[in-house]
This record gives structure tokens, sequence and C-alpha cells, in this order.
């Protein structure tokens, strides 16, 4: 097991690696730079000029990339050229409501979906199995900006009962931090909940084919105990596996959603670097983000050998 | 049953109550802003965004009236030496900027000569001049010529001479300030970039006590806390607006404004702020003809193009002067035979007369500013059906920015300006300016300056006038007209204006 976590670690590098060079190298190489987009539009050539060389851009792109390189590697990432805040700072600041609403409309996919795929698989071919396939069919089909829309037309416009829009930390109280989330978290987590109710359903009805399941029900142990012990815990490593893949999707960062509810998120946090070519951001982020997806990939693998001891991990 | 009336009575009372206590003691308003501002240093860029935050915060010596007349701010008082090349300038006393420290010359000398130094219109017009402290209270403007438009440069509104501590101008980074401490009559509470500015009332303002006008007169703030949150989505602010979350919406897409007039709870204000039009590459290209800028011209039809654009007779104006109306002293009509024509026949004969050989015609354009965007797609239209092959290049901002210093790269380009407060000061004008588009008429330059040193007015609007009907028959840029920006308010809301940029220094909300 150790083994194995040390390779994974290891198998990190050159994946971090080739992300920074990509990287680097699209960002660099698009055009448009800072400097115009801090002076304005009817600044002058000379002007914007000056102020790249203040900010350090006239260096060789080479240069500049060992230098960011070599700082990276001692954990600096940099400052925002747009207002010198250094990159970890920002990238914890826009982290943490990223996190929070993954988190939350995750469970709100989970607590959704479960039952649903269950439920569809224990009544397969019947009205209500039909009914929730539909339902499912129309989550992954319906965009989450029209969801969302949808959402705050009825639930912030028309009764009221939730901001339209913004984002409250924690700090300000749970209750506060739910109920500017609570809209958009639905609008992430319906389209989860979709893709986990269809995995739950056909990870259910296989597993219920098989032998040992008939067997079960032959020496009558109960429905529940055969559903819950039997069955869904059987089917459960590729439940764990969409699971885990939406998650990290939403940790990159869910831009659309983000962007109609106006959360200070990773998503929001990469496109304004873009829009403004804050060069250091954009990597640092691109690049953290990138750990944080290999990571939590490498956690779902070791959940895996929890969930399911047949997976030997260190093989 | 007539418990229950009476019961059902009294909550009602208290609710009643208690909404109406809410009502007085609403001393906050949001507003929900469309832009993130590339910096809060007023002297760095030239973006609107930057001014409609700043302006709230710093405040510059004059500043310049509804009528673009120069008023006094800071300044107790100006004298200029007889032969108009020296400006001595009194500060108010008893003015504290928001960390409690007085305002001395040393900070005002300190604040021009950086502002001296970056903007693009003081580089132009007073490359010479020098301002030096005299004493504590006084400092001195020095001109190498006399110049009578000078207040009107150091009051203009757009990256403007706000004062700030001399220590705080020392240490700026290069990207520009980013401690925020002005005079004006909001301190910052917070600024969380890219999310919200806090605005709280500085209790120590000094306010001058003349009317409010325009960019001057008294400012007196009616509410204690102003929160300028930053919603780039459209739907999001008007969904906000509509829902009671913000007080104040801006720059709403235009197709809203039936919706909101037909709220009892909602009103409008739309003003005249820009003008809406395109620049022609003068430097490279087929635009380097002028017969062709010419055809152009010839061939647009401007009301098609606005109305397609903002979708309503309300919000525009077919105005192709380089003032707007309400500049008295220098709206004039010379030129008008050059606008809005819609001559296809004249456009095609112009077109063969030109040296045009039917090569593609780059149209640069964002969508960052969609109606930049949907009058390109109709003048794209216009200008193929007289034979132009027109085609747009559409970028985000900063690339378009990019593409746009290379001569090479491209033929026309999508823009607005606001109404420069003295026109001849509009930055497209001068050859020396280099501004995209690379004006280059040696009778422009000409009047320019001569009018920069004209005292008498009606001798400068004579001279403008020739300049204007100069600028039209040379095409440097077409002009479709004035349009008016769409923003929601609350029907509480009042004392919300624009002039250039937004005002929020008497916002009130009504009880």
């Amino acid at each position: 097991m150790i083994t194995y976590i040390v390779k994974r670690v290891l198998s990190l590098i050159p994946v971090l690696g080739v992300v920074a060079v990509v990287v680097f190298a699209l960002v660099h190489l698009s055009p448009g730079d800072p400097a115009s987009v801090i002076l304005g539009p009817d600044a002058s050539a000379a002007d914007v000029d000056r102020l790249r060389e203040e900010l350090g851009l006239n260096q060789p792109i080479p240069q500049q990339f060992f230098l960011w390189l070599g700082n990276a590697l001692t954990g600096d990432l940099g400052s925002s050229l747009y207002n010198g805040t250094p990159v970890t700072e920002v990238f914890l600041d826009y982290f943490r409501p990223t996190l929070s609403l993954a988190i939350f409309a995750q469970i709100i996919g989970i607590a959704v979906a479960l039952p649903m795929g269950v439920f569809a698989a224990l009544h397969r071919g019947k009205a209500v199995d039909g009914a929730l396939m539909s339902f499912a069919l129309v989550g992954i089909s319906v965009p989450s900006f029209l969801m969302g829309l949808l959402l705050i037309l009825f639930f912030a416009v028309f009764l009221n009962w939730l901001p339209v829009a913004g984002y409250a930390p924690l700090s300000e109280g749970l209750l506060t931090h739910l109920e500017f989330l609570l809209l958009p978290a639905i609008s992430l987590g319906f389209i989860q909940a979709a893709l986990i109710t269809r995995i739950t359903r056909s990870a259910m009805l296989e597993v219920m084919n098989n032998a040992y399941v008939k067997t079960a029900r032959a020496k009558g142990l109960p429905r529940a105990a055969i559903v819950i012990k039997h069955t869904l815990r059987n089917a459960f490593i590729p439940i764990l596996e969409i699971i885990g893949q939406t998650f990290t999707t939403l940790i990159a960062g869910a831009v659309v959603v983000e962007f109609v509810f106006n959360i200070p998120g990773l998503g929001q946090l990469i496109v304004n670097s873009v829009e403004r070519r804050d060069f250091p951001v954009i990597q640092g982020t691109v690049l953290l983000v990138a750990f944080g997806y290999v990571l939590i990939n490498l956690i779902i693998d070791l959940i895996y050998g929890i969930v399911d001891p047949r997976v030997r991990l260190d093989q | 049953m007539l418990n229950k009336l009476k019961t059902s009575a009294a909550i009602v009372a208290v609710a009643l109550m208690a909404a109406g206590a809410q009502a007085q003691d609403r001393t906050e308003v949001r507003i929900a802003y469309d832009t993130i501002p590339p910096t809060i240093d007023p002297h760095m860029s030239t973006a609107y965004s930057t001014m409609d935050f700043a302006a709230q915060i710093f405040e510059p010596l004059v500043t310049l009236n509804a009528d673009y007349e120069p008023e006094l701010v800071l300044a107790e008082s100006i004298e200029v030496s007889e032969d108009g090349k020296t400006y001595t300038i009194t500060l108010r006393e008893g003015i504290t900027f928001h960390n409690g420290e007085p305002l001395t010359a040393d900070d005002a000398v300190a604040s021009m000569n950086r502002w001296k130094e970056k903007s693009i219109l003081a580089r132009g017009t007073l490359s010479d001049a020098t301002f030096e402290k005299v004493d504590d209270l006084t400092l001195e403007l020095k001109l190498a010529e006399a110049a009578p438009l000078t207040l009107s440069v150091i009051g203009n509104p757009m990256q403007f001479a706000g004062i700030m501590p001399q220590e705080i101008i020392e240490n700026a980074p290069a990207q520009g300030v980013t401690e925020y401490v002005g005079t004006g009559p909001y301190e910052v509470a917070n600024w969380d970039t890219d999310q919200e500015m806090h605005l709280a009332k500085f209790e120590d303002y000094s306010s001058v006590d003349t009317e409010p006008n325009g960019l001057a007169g008294s400012k007196n703030p009616g509410v204690d806390d102003v929160y300028m949150e930053i919603v780039t989505d459209d739907s999001t602010r008007v969904s906000g607006l509509r829902s009671g979350q913000y007080d104040i919406a801006l720059r709403l897409p235009h197709d809203n404004a039936d919706q909101l007039l037909n709220s009892d709870d909602l009103k409008i204000y739309a003003e005249d702020y820009a003008f809406l039009g395109m620049f022609f590459n003068k430097k490279s290209g087929p635009f380097t003809d002028i017969k062709l800028r010419q055809a152009v011209a010839a061939a647009l039809d401007m009301n098609e193009i606005l109305y397609g654009a903002l979708g309503n007779e309300k919000f525009y104006s077919l105005e192709h002067s380089l003032a707007s109306p309400n500049q008295v002293l220098w709206y004039n009509d010379a030129g008008a035979e050059y606008y809005n024509q819609d001559d296809a026949e004249k456009a095609r004969k112009l077109i063969e007369e030109s040296s045009y050989d039917g090569e593609e015609l780059t149209f640069l354009v964002t969508r960052a500013y969609p109606l930049h965007f949907y009058a390109a797609v109709i003048v794209q239209q216009q200008l193929q059906e007289v034979g132009l092959n027109v085609k747009l290049a559409e970028y985000d901002w900063a690339t378009l920015l990019e593409h746009r210093s290379d001569p090479e790269a491209w033929d026309m380009f999508a823009s607005e300006f606001t109404f420069e407060p003295t026109p001849i000061n509009a930055i497209f004008l001068h050859s020396r300016n280099e501004y995209a588009g690379w004006t280059d008429s040696p009778e422009v330059d000409r009047l320019i300056e001569e009018i920069r040193v004209t005292e008498d007015q009606d001798k400068a609007l004579e001279l403008f006038t020739e300049m204007q009907a100069e600028l039209m028959e040379y095409t440097t840029y077409i002009r479709y007209g004035n349009y008016k920006p769409l923003h929601g308010l609350s029907a509480e809301i009042e004392g919300f204006t624009v002039s250039n940029n937004i005002i929020l220094s008497n916002l009130s909300v009504a009880e």
C-alpha cells in the first residue's frame, strides 16, 4: 500500500511538469498582454511598453519560464501582476467557495441519486423506472446555466426566498453561507444526480443478476439486507468512480454556474485572469488545480481498496 | 372568529411597523457593477470602470460641471498671472485624507507630477509645465506658453488628477497604487478584488458648498455604506435588481427596458453618454485611400445600425458633431453632408475611383462590448451590399488591444468614446497621440494647436467648426451616433447621476 502511494505520488512529477510547460507556453504565446489591459483602451503604445518593462514582461520567454519554474519549485508561484497579491493566497481565497459549492452540490447529487438509482433498478421496466430515467435524461440534457437561470427566476425573483447571486463566507454563519450556495448547488447537483442515478441503476442491475444475490434471496434474507449489504456495496465501485470524476470537475471550477450566480470561485478566477492576462495567476492556478485533480484521483483509488478488498493496490 | 381577526390585525400591524422601521433604517445601497476595473488608480488607466470606482474615493483640484466648465474642488482659489503662464493654486484648509493626515501642497505636487507623467492628455498639453510647492497650502503651475484650456485639462474626468498622500505616490508599485487613500466623500472600507468594494461614508469629509452640478458642487451622501458588487453576468444583474438584492444595476441590456419600466418598484436612468462608431487604419492597408473611407461613409445607414444594436429609438440619437448637444461652447453642424448618407450608388462610385481591389477588410470587434458587436454585424452587411469584402475578426478584449496596436493586423475597429469635455482633446484627433487608426491630418493638428491658445471663445468655435468639417471630409472614423446606456434603479433611490462617470456622492434612499 505504502509503495503504491509513493509510486503514485512520484508519478505526479512528470504530469505537473508537462502541465507547467504547456500552460506557460499557451499563456505566453497567445496574444494580449496585461500592461495594455491595466492601462485601458486609449493608452499609447509607449506607455504600454514602459509598463511591460516595469512588470518584467519584456524578458525573453525561456528566461521568464526558468525563473518562474525555479521559484515554483521552492513553493513560490509568484504574485498577481494586477494587484501584487501572492498567487497561493489568491488561489486559497477562490478555492474555498469552489470547495463549498462542490461539496454541497455533491451531497445534493448523491442524496438524490443513490435512492433513485436503487429504486429504479428494483423496479426495472416498470413505469416508475421509466419516469426516473426520463428525469435523469432531462438532468443530463439541461445545461447548468439554464437550470441556474430558471431557479433564480422562480426562487429568487418570483418567490424572493433566496438571494439571486453572490457568496457569503462560512465566517458569516453556516445558514447565510448555505443560503447563497443552495441554488447554485442545486443547479450543479442536478446534473451530478442525473449521472449518478444512471450509473447506480445499471451497476445495481448488473450485480442483481449474480448468483450470490439469488442465493441470498433464496436463503430468505430481508430485502433491505440484500439490497444494501449485498447488492449496493458490490455495485459501488463504478458509482464511486463516477462520483470521483464528477467531483474533480467540480473542483476545477464550475465556471458557468459561478458566473451566473456570481460566486468568486476558481472558475471565475481563471476566466478573469485569462481575460486580463494575469500570467502568474493563470499558471499557478492551473498548476494547483492539476495537482488537486491528480490527488483526488489517487484518493479515490485508495478508497476502492477499502470498499472492495479484492482490489489489490500494490500489485 | 373576532379574536382570530384581532390577532391577524395585530400581526399585520407589527409586520408593517417592522417594515417601516426597516425602510427608515436603510442606510446602505447595493450596486451591481458590470465590469472588473483593471485598477482603482485614476492616474494609471483610461478605462471607464477605473473612473467609476476612483471618482468616489479621490478628488482632483478642479473638476468640470455639467456644462463642462471648470469648478474648484480641493483648490480654494486659482489665480492666473497676467501673461497666462503661472497658475497659483491655493488649497482649501482643513481637508484630511481618509488616513487622517491633512492635505498639504506636498501631496498635491506629488500627485500632479505623477498624473502629468501618466496622463496621455497631460503629456500632450502640459508636457513642459511644472508643479511646484510654494508653501504648505499653495502650489504653482508654470506653463511654457499661455493655454486658456489648462483648467479643463486638469479637471478632465478621464484618467483624472486625483490627489493622494505623497508617501503613497512615492511608494506606488508599477501597476498602480494599491492603497486607496483619497479625500473623497467615501473611503474604502474593504475591497475584495474582482468581487466587491465596500465604500463607507467619510465622516471627516469637507465639502464645497456650491450646488451639485455634474462632477462639481457639494457632496453629501445620504447613506452610510455603498457596496459596489461586481456582477459581470447581464441576466444576474437584471434578476438581482428585480428581486431587490441590488438597488442599482448598471449597464443592463437595452432589451430589458420595458420590463423595468413596467414595474412600480423600479425606474431607469438613461442619458447621453458616449458615441458609438468605428475607426479606420490610415497607416496601412486599403483605408489609407481617402476615397475608400469616404465610400464607407457614403454607404452606411446609421438609423438601421443603431436601431439594430439598441432596439429602441429612445436610447440613441443621430448625431455626428464631435461635441455633445449640451456642450454649447463647441456644438456645431459642420460636415453633416458626410454623415448618415445611405447612398449606395455614391459608395460604389467612390469604391471604383479608389484603389480597392476586392481584398478582405478586417473589422476588429469584441463581444466584451455587445453593442459594438451588434452594430458591427449590421455595418458588415451594409458594406457587403456595396461590394466591400468585410470580415469580422472577433476577439476577447486583451487580444483586440494587442492586434489594434499593429497596423498590419486590421483595417477597421469598433469603439466608443464618452464626450470629451474639451472636444479638441479627444485622443483620436491629433497625430501626436498616435492613437490606433493613426489620424494624420496636418490641417487638423494645426487647427487644434490654434484653438488651444485662442482666448476668444467665438473665434475658438469658428476654428473648431472648421476642424470638424475637415475631420468629416478626411473621414478619420465613422460615428454611428450617440447612445444612452441603460441603468436600472430601485424606485426609492435618489440622487444617482452620471456625468462621464457614475456619481454616488449625493445618493439617498427615500423613506
